[in-house]
């Protein structure tokens, strides 16, 4: 394996510690505050908050511009901790906080009032560790059905029988509060309530909102979710890391390679295990494959919710000859489980090469079909023109990421911003992004993307050398133990891994941050004052798996 | 038009789910309608997880289900006759299952695409606290497609073969 | 304004069915399954069998469990081990679960004797759960035709 010539760059390119910010969270009352090794945890700064401290030293982050990534729940045994991950908008630091609360007690201040989007985060950590957030204005399950009664990431719970209650279809339950505010401001009052899904066409899996409607305005929604949660990261601690590559596949089923991509990095963070240059360009060729036709589903899907059927046939069939490419190197159509810890699973074939550079060529002329089929078109610019706006400070403030964040008008994009690959480096591409923050911009930045990925394989295919795509992974593989985090930009947006290893084979707490969870938390905010058709409109637009919110 | 008159009798004896079958029975119309049946199957719109990607597939362009008959997805149940339940089935979700399967009028098939559908999968492992193991504990299943998920030619293949069992009157489904 | 966006409108429109008609004259997109196959790819993960080409008791298993334990979902029910006269283990009982199985291919990475192998059946379909379970020790070659759940299949090729 080749060395890296630039072998002393860690050293130069060392994050700065952020000595300016470590004394302001120490002055907001954070206790132990101090300064991690990003290339190592994937993390710059850790504080211990006490719960009294806590919403201080958040707020003194919301004023920074740091946007709340996720919670994270941990059973230490005996006591639990939340970790709060925050990160800054560009190039500045992620952040840890850790608040403890003991088993008994099991409580800790809601972080609502400061940060909204640590709503569902603490709702889940309620479901899951039965930890309490005192004055959460909705603490109840968010994942689990109403009728369970146990919390199943605390480690004294070893699964429970599957059993359904006779009645279990839950009551519509309101939220008052929320819907009444804007009834309230408008004059408009109702009593009446309209349940979209569970089995719904266009919520794009099993999504149950429920709208508070006034004849066709909408005064306010609720999402229940859950429908599809499989217990995922109770699973990750009964598994091996190797056994846990194909459950990565089935979280995100669009675009499996960008999960198998972002568990491989983390892997390597935390064992340094280093992936070949081939295996390297196959990742970013892979991945951006991927990210095309992810896109593309979401252009077909898209505009079958909003009235157009033909569109979905075509993608479809654009689609069917990546998910071609990727059976031929892969083996699977959909659940890959190709990119590993050191590289990937196996060499690509002979053509390769050549038939992805035919496709990319019609891709090319596909694109401007669609360009002119689908941003051209005067009914999708009158239901998405203005529809759904999402704020940069909301987007911020919920932790958006991905094409709906650069539809927003923040431009981030962790591929450029956090690099995980020098390819993305070297190759030349830019990162599209619109300052709408409708649900037109959205689209806008995902066609953009489309062609940027097109770019990017392009090019990255001039770079695949010979070589070995898989570096020496040890037999036995460990992690040491210690907590790890790494993102990876996944087409929907920032994927990540939180890792805690206590040195075995198996993960003591493996936790990973979905983007569509952050992104469909604001369709809450989104939904007052919409017509019930904008709903399919601004859901379609952001883009959400279901089945990767519910793990 | 015998047939909606015949299934509706049966509604609305509320013997929607029962194996009870018409008490007169008229031997060449029972197989002319099982063949018509059969040749025009309309699934439920209903995926749950990554194997809806794969149904979606079965009926876009490169596999088109269409040609079985059975493209035209439904998003109601009672407009629909089969289903296909393409995914994982939690805990939350058998209920609602189990009514959009009560909602469709009969005869109707149901198809289990996917491990999790047939038994869990992947995720009846374990600590499982969340995942039903198989959706066959809820509904009764003529077709069990394997495969994680299984590809779109599989579905076809499992649409071929309940068509065959329709037309030969042998599946579990009530028959009207 | 509305006339505006009704001529607009009417552009698009033309639009549309300008990309639609040209679509007319490209390639025909659909493969006739079952009447043509649809083509799977050489290292495809269909389910898994031990490789075993003309006698079915040549296999080269020699009862290491390894892909038992490496398997995520538990595919391999039953995999029973005795030993010979030359003290050598051999399987007695090899069960595997197409109904469990989710065609990883970690079980067939691990195998240190690369007994198993991965068959290209891309289309099965069972009328019962009981016929996935596949005892694979005595199976020889499975193609998709006499895959043990594809019953009728060969009808239905000329419907
Ligand atoms: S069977 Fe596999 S692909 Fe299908 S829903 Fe379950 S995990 Fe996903
Ligand atoms: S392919 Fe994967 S799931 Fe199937 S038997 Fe092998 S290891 Fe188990
Ligand atoms: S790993 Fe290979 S040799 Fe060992 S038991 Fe399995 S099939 Fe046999």
């Amino acid at each position: 394996m080749p060395l890296e010539p630039e072998a002393v760059e860690p050293v130069a390119e060392q994050k700065a510690v952020y000595p300016e910010l470590i004394e302001r969270l120490r002055k907001a009352g954070a206790t132990e505050v101090s300064s991690l090794d990003y290339s190592k945890s994937g993390m710059d700064v850790d504080a211990q908050v006490t719960p009294q401290s806590l919403c201080a030293v958040a707020s003194i982050l919301k004023h920074g511009h740091f946007s709340l990534e996720t919670l994270v729940g941990v059973d230490r045994q005996p006591e639990f901790e939340v970790l709060y991950l925050f990160k800054a908008d560009n190039e500045g630091p992620r952040v840890k906080l850790r608040a403890k609360t003991d088993r008994e007690t099991a409580t800790l201040p809601t972080l609502t009032n400061v940060y909204g989007g640590a709503d569902w985060y603490e709702r889940e950590v309620f479901d899951m560790f039965g930890v309490n957030f005192i004055d959460h204005p909705h603490l109840r399950p968010l994942l689990l059905p109403h009728f369970t009664k146990f919390h199943p990431l605390r480690k004294d719970f070893h699964g429970a029988p599957i059993v359904i209650p006779e009645d279990t279809v839950e009551i519509p339950e309101l939220d008052v509060q929320a819907a009444t505010k804007l009834g309230q401001s408008t004059g408009l009052r109702s009593d009446f309530f309209l349940n979209m899904g569970p089995q719904h066409p266009s919520t794009h899996g099993v999504l149950r909102i429920l709208l508070h409607v006034e004849g066709e305005t909408i005064l306010g929604g609720r999402c229940h979710l859950g429908y599809s949660h499989r217990g995922t990261e109770k699973l990750a601690e009964k598994k091996q890391y190797v056994q846990f590559l194909p459950y990565t596949d089935r979280m995100d089923y669009l675009s499996p390679l960008n999960y198998n991509w972002g568990f491989a990095r983390l892997l390597e963070t935390a064992t340094g295990i280093e992936s070949t240059p081939r295996a390297e360009v196959l990742r970013v060729i892979m991945c951006e494959l991927s990210r095309i036709a992810s896109h593309l589903v979401w252009l077909g899907t898209y505009l079958l919710d909003l009235g157009a059927i033909t569109p979905f046939l075509y993608c479809f069939e654009d689609r069917e000859r990546i998910l071609t490419i990727f059976e031929r190197a892969t083996g699977q159509r959909m659940t890959t489980s190709y990119i590993v810890a050191g590289g990937v699973r196996n060499d690509v074939y002979s053509t390769f090469s050549l038939e992805i550079s035919e496709l990319m060529r019609d891709m090319r002329k596909r694109l401007v079909e669609y360009d002119k089929l689908v941003i051209g078109n005067e009914i999708f610019l009158m239901r998405t023109d203005k529809v759904g706006i999402i704020s940069p400070e909301l987007a911020i403030e919920y932790g958006v990421s991905g094409p709906c964040l650069r539809g927003s008008g923040v431009d981030y994009d962790a591929r450029r911003d956090e690099p995980y690959c020098e390819l993305y480096k070297e190759l030349e591409w830019k990162v599209p992004f619109e300052t709408g923050g409708d649900c037109l911009s959205r689209s806008r930045v995902r066609m953009a993307e489309l062609e940027q990925s097109v770019n990017l394989v392009e090019q990255a295919l001039l770079k695949l050398e010979d070589g070995p795509v898989r570096s020496k992974v040890p037999k036995i593989f460990k992690v040491p133990a210690g907590e790890y985090y790494s993102v990876t930009e996944g087409p929907r947006g920032i994927i990540g891994w939180y890792l805690i290893a206590d040195g075995s084979q198996i993960p003591y707490r493996l936790k990973v941050r979905v983007p569509s969870f952050a992104n469909l938390q604001t369709v809450e905010q989104l939904m007052p004052g919409t017509r019930v058709a904008d709903v399919v409109s601004i859901l379609g637009s952001l883009d959400v798996i279901i089945p990767e919110i519910d793990r | 038009m015998s047939e909606s008159l015949q299934s509706t009798s049966h509604e609305e004896a509320g013997a929607d789910t029962d194996h009870i079958p018409p008490i007169v029975q008229f031997l060449p119309l029972q197989k002319a309608l099982d063949l018509a049946r059969a040749n025009s199957l309309w699934p439920l719109t209903f995926g749950i997880a990554c194997c809806a990607i794969e149904m979606m597939a079965a009926s876009a362009s490169r596999y088109d289900a269409d040609r079985f008959g059975a493209g035209v997805f439904r998003n109601s149940p009672r407009q629909a006759d089969l289903m296909i339940v393409a995914g994982t089935v939690n805990l939350k979700m058998a209920p609602i299952i189990k009514r959009l399967y009560d909602q469709m009028p009969s005869p109707k098939w149901v198809i289990a695409l996917g491990s999790c559908a047939i038994c869990g999968g992947p995720f009846d492992q374990d600590d499982n606290y969340a995942v039903l193991q198989g959706v066959e504990k809820i509904v009764p299943v003529d077709i069990f497609v394997p495969g994680c998920p299984p590809r779109p030619e599989a579905l076809l293949h499992a649409i071929l073969e309940l068509q065959e069992r329709i037309k030969s009157g042998s599946t579990n489904a009530t028959r009207a | 304004m509305i006339e505006r966006g009704f001529w607009r409108g009417f552009g698009s429109l033309l639009t549309g069915l300008g990309v639609t008609f040209k679509r007319m004259f490209g390639k025909n997109a659909t493969i006739q399954y079952p009447h043509v196959p649809v083509p799977v790819s050489p290292i495809y993960r269909g389910p898994v069998r031990l490789i075993a080409e003309e006698v079915a008791s040549e296999h080269k298993c020699i009862g290491c469990l390894a892909c038992q334990r490496i398997c995520p979902t538990h595919a391999i029910p039953i995999l029973t081990v005795a030993k010979n006269e030359q003290n050598k283990n051999y399987p007695v009982d090899f069960v595997i679960d197409d109904a469990l199985c989710c065609f990883c291919g970690l079980c067939v990475d691990v195998c240190p004797t690369e007994a198993l192998e991965h068959t290209r059946i891309g289309d099965m379909a069972a009328t019962s759960q009981s016929l996935l379970r596949r005892e694979i020790l005595h199976e020889g070659a499975i193609t998709s035709d006499n895959f043990p759940t594809s019953t009728g299949k060969k009808e239905n090729k000329h419907v």
